[in-house]
């Protein structure tokens, strides 16, 4: 199995005989962010610098409770503890008996994370097979991810400024893996994880397809995602459509302008919609926008329209809310989000994918001037007041605090799973 | 009444028989104008057939669930079996269903043990290059069948069909052949021969991904079985070997599909087939001689394979390995010239191979006809208007009522409001019931 493979590669690269540090293999890369790679891992809170090997053994890994389940509850994911380095990682575990199991489409997740690095890409330290189970260990992403911070707060949509964090960091994520010809085609806010120290990773490789085969690129993709049901609202018209056109990297920056309407709003468009429903508003070009003070009078009286007159009219992503919408679109009457922050929406949610911004394009929009380098920075302190599941420093250090701290996360409360 | 209309009228008087004249769709208005005429009442019956499929197809496309598919457009038709294509409204991907009517299979000889055996040997193939069956959904009381598929673009056949030259270019024909051989390689592997390989039963995705499909005549062997000896063969004629026309009791069943898919070939690469016959048994007996032409156009290495796959001998014809090893087939072939594309779709002139499950989309949440039993009937594809042709024996009176449908029907397309859309389908409820 090719999940051994893996691990045995990985086992070589970190041996422990002087083999070449870890952050060696970014030079390959790219050669501009080595510099500030290392500074963030010389800073080294959650994204230890790998001088130490993640080992294949259970053993080596203290579990402590369980974060989060995932992939149709196959996947259990738990923070836990590499013992010989004390630091805190994330460990997901699958069933490889459970029915829900797409062996093919797991192989190629963790092979996509083998080859792909990139700072804002979630990393996989190690994965191997353990009884009938894949075990993944990777870094301990500890604010959660973006859907588990509006679960947890913001109700009503991230601040402008956060979401601008985020989407500069995904966006440049994409960038990098749409230059390896890889469309990740599953971008939304639970894909998006943000570790203690304000890092923003992107995940959830395992929808993603490439346009590299046999030796050769190709122009466009034309393979439906294999059990797209939860992903339905955040792929491009053109994927849906699964006409001769075909789709490429571009479908992602479609949704791309989902999810920044997701992170904005606080909820995805579409989502009240059946999918059938969805699928004629998307090909009709119906432009999910941002809720805020200057669109809301269009929001409202498209609702209006719904309403009266069935959903064929609607123009835009609410058509009749939800209790939490209601409450969301309330709030957004007292909120201006910026028009570069639209313009840029408006932008990747063009039907037509050569309207769309590349990924690269899209980094020179205005809406990302201004912003720091970093947003490990800038991160933690636009999401006050919520605060990482975890943070470095509590850490129990003997194993009799485990439990306490174990009691302590099972207070914990999660609407939704993670999302690995 | 204008002049046209009155030629159209004169016209009809002369060839009351001639159904391509009514069957024309340009003659709807003279065909309202002959409604109020009473000395043409009794050719009513056959207008009525004509115009109301006129007015379904162009007014309305009904949704139509069967579980959790939306059917679309009919994309095919055989034998026994219609093809649509429809939508999982779940997951949004397209698929093709085949729909079998157990009425119409009882009247064609084997034809439920030959669907019953497709379903069971599709069942066994999962391959790239064999055809998927999704799932197998039965409606009792209308005793239907409906078999749901991969969705695919268009069939090899029909691409060839649209050229002049009703050919493939070489790197084309190379790129769908050697697919075909994967295919069979696997389908021999698990003990499945086909039986009836040709370039119709020859699917093409939309990336040009091949896909074998229809395996009505096709046949498992018996686990215990020696060899590959079969007796039977029901495939198409002009694709089968010499020992087959020649009528042996048993013949080998994998070269059965060698010699076929060689005759794919030669036929990809020629736009002709290496046999010919006015008749089947003329036919027959030209592949009994075993003499054919390679013509010039194809280079030798090329025609080495064909004759590779069309030896008269079967121990002399290359077995499935052997073509994988011929280097025709290992040659690489860059696309040299234009691929030979999807036909364009006649009716709607769609380039793209968009869904045609669209309109029945919008019809679904127009919210008006979520029971849309009440509208279903066996045709399927379009619910008829209320008004049957065969109710016509009633006055004259219902006849204008009908027109007025007639004629609210025909502009009710997309541009109009959704308000005289309802306006107009209520009469037709209505109209349903008075009638019944």
């Amino acid at each position: 199995m090719s999940f051994l493979n893996c691990s045995r590669s990985r086992e070589k690269v970190c041996s422990p005989s002087g083999s070449p540090p870890y952050d060696q293999e970014k030079y390959f890369h790219k050669q501009s962010d080595v510099l500030a790679v290392g500074s963030s891992h010389s800073s080294g809170c959650d994204f230890p610098k790998i001088m130490l090997e993640y080992g294949n053994e259970p053993l080596q890994y203290d579990i402590f409770t369980t974060i989060g389940k995932g992939y149709n509850d196959a996947a259990t994911i738990s923070v836990a503890r590499h013992v010989a380095s004390g630091h805190n990682v994330a460990i997901r575990q699958i069933d490889l008996d459970h029915p829900n199991i797409d062996m093919a489409a797991l192989q190629q997740e963790i092979t996509y994370c083998r080859l792909l690095n990139h700072e804002s890409i979630l990393p996989y330290y190690t994965s191997f097979v353990h009884n009938n189970e894949v075990w993944t260990v990777m870094p301990l992403m500890a604010y959660g991810s973006c859907r588990d911070l509006m679960h947890a707060y913001f109700t009503s949509g991230l601040p402008e400024q956060a979401i601008a964090y985020i989407l500069r960091d995904v966006i440049s994520a994409l960038e990098y893996i749409h230059s390896r010809g890889v469309i990740h085609r599953s971008v939304r806010a639970s894909h998006v994880l943000i570790s203690a120290s304000g890092r923003v990773c992107l995940t959830g490789l395992r929808s993603a397809c490439h346009l590299f085969e046999h030796g050769k690129w190709k122009r466009s993709m034309f393979v439906y995602p294999e059990n797209p049901q939860k992903l339905l609202c955040w792929l491009s018209p053109e994927i849906l459509e699964q006409n001769l056109l075909g789709y490429d990297t571009r479908s992602d920056m479609y949704s791309v302008g989902i999810l920044a309407c997701e992170l904005a709003n606080g909820y995805a468009p579409f989502t009240d919609m059946s999918p059938t429903q969805m699928l004629l508003e998307k090909i009709s070009g119906t432009k999910p926008v941002l809720a805020d003070s200057t669109t809301i009078g269009r929001l409202t009286s498209d609702e209006n329209v719904a309403n009266s007159d069935g959903p064929e009219d609607s123009g835009v992503d609410i058509a009749s809310g939800s209790d939490q919408k209601k409450s969301s679109l309330a709030y957004a009457y007292s909120r201006t989000f910026s028009a570069q922050f639209h313009e840029l929406v408006e932008l990747c949610l063009e039907k037509d994918p050569n309207r769309r911004p590349t990924a690269t394009m899209a980094l020179s929009h205005p809406f990302f001037k201004n912003l720091r380098k970093k947003s490990a920075s800038m991160l933690p302190s636009l999401l006050q007041p919520v605060t990482p599941l975890l943070d470095a420093s509590k850490l129990p250090k003997e194993d009799s605090a485990v439990d306490d701290m174990a009691e302590g996360m099972e207070d914990l409360h999660f609407d939704e799973d993670w999302e690995f | 009444m204008t002049m046209s209309e009155r030629e159209d009228f004169d016209h009809f008087n002369q060839y009351e028989a001639d159904q391509s004249f009514y069957s024309d769709a340009n003659n709807l208005d003279g065909v309202n104008f002959l409604l109020d005429d009473n000395d043409v009442d009794d050719s009513l019956d056959f207008f009525h057939r004509v115009d109301s499929a006129e007015v379904v197809y162009h007014g309305r496309k009904r949704a139509k669930l069967v579980e959790k598919y939306l059917m679309g457009d009919i994309i095919g038709e055989g034998s026994y079996a219609k093809v649509k294509e429809v939508l999982d409204t779940e997951t949004l991907c397209r698929r093709a269903v085949k729909i079998l009517k157990k009425k119409r299979l009882r009247r064609i000889p084997n034809g439920e043990q030959n669907v019953r055996r497709e379903i069971q040997l599709l069942k066994r193939l999962h391959h790239k290059n064999i055809v998927n069956l999704i799932e197998v959904l039965y409606n009792a009381e209308k005793q239907k069948m409906y078999m749901i598929m991969e969705y695919c673009a268009d069939e090899i056949q029909s691409m060839l069909e649209s050229v002049p030259e009703k050919k493939f270019p070489i790197w084309q024909a190379h790129l769908y052949f050697v697919q075909l051989i994967d295919g069979l390689e696997y389908m021999h592997s698990k003990s499945v021969i086909h039986k009836d390989i040709k370039p119709g039963n020859l699917l093409i995705t939309l990336d040009h991904v091949l896909k074998i499909t229809d395996f009505g005549v096709a046949e498992m062997l018996d686990m215990f079985s020696a060899d590959d000896s079969v007796k039977t063969s029901q495939g198409s004629p002009a694709f089968q070997p010499p020992e087959i026309a020649n009528g042996l009791e048993t013949f080998k069943g994998f070269k059965v599909d060698v010699w076929s898919a060689g005759v794919t070939l030669y036929n990809m690469t020629t736009g002709l087939y290496p046999f010919e016959g006015e008749s089947i048994y003329k036919l027959f007996e030209n592949i009994g001689k075993g003499e054919y032409k390679i013509p010039d156009t194809l280079d030798n290495l090329l025609a080495s394979v064909i004759r590779g796959m069309l030896q008269y001998k079967v121990e002399d014809r290359m077995s499935v390995q052997q073509i994988k090893q011929h280097d025709w087939y290992r040659k690489k072939f860059p696309p040299t010239s234009e691929i030979v594309p999807f036909p364009v779709h006649q009716e709607s002139g769609d380039m793209v191979r968009s869904m045609t499950v669209i309109p029945y989309i919008e019809d679904l949440h127009r919210g008006e006809y979520s029971d849309d039993d009440e509208y279903d009937n066996d045709t399927g594809n379009v619910l008829t208007v209320p008004h049957h042709p065969e109710e016509h024996d009633t006055q004259n009176n219902s006849h204008s009522e009908n027109k007025d449908n007639v004629e609210t029907t025909i502009p009710d397309q997309k541009h109009e409001k959704r308000k005289s859309k309802k306006s107009s389908a209520r009469k037709f409820k209505f109209s349903a019931c008075s009638q019944s």
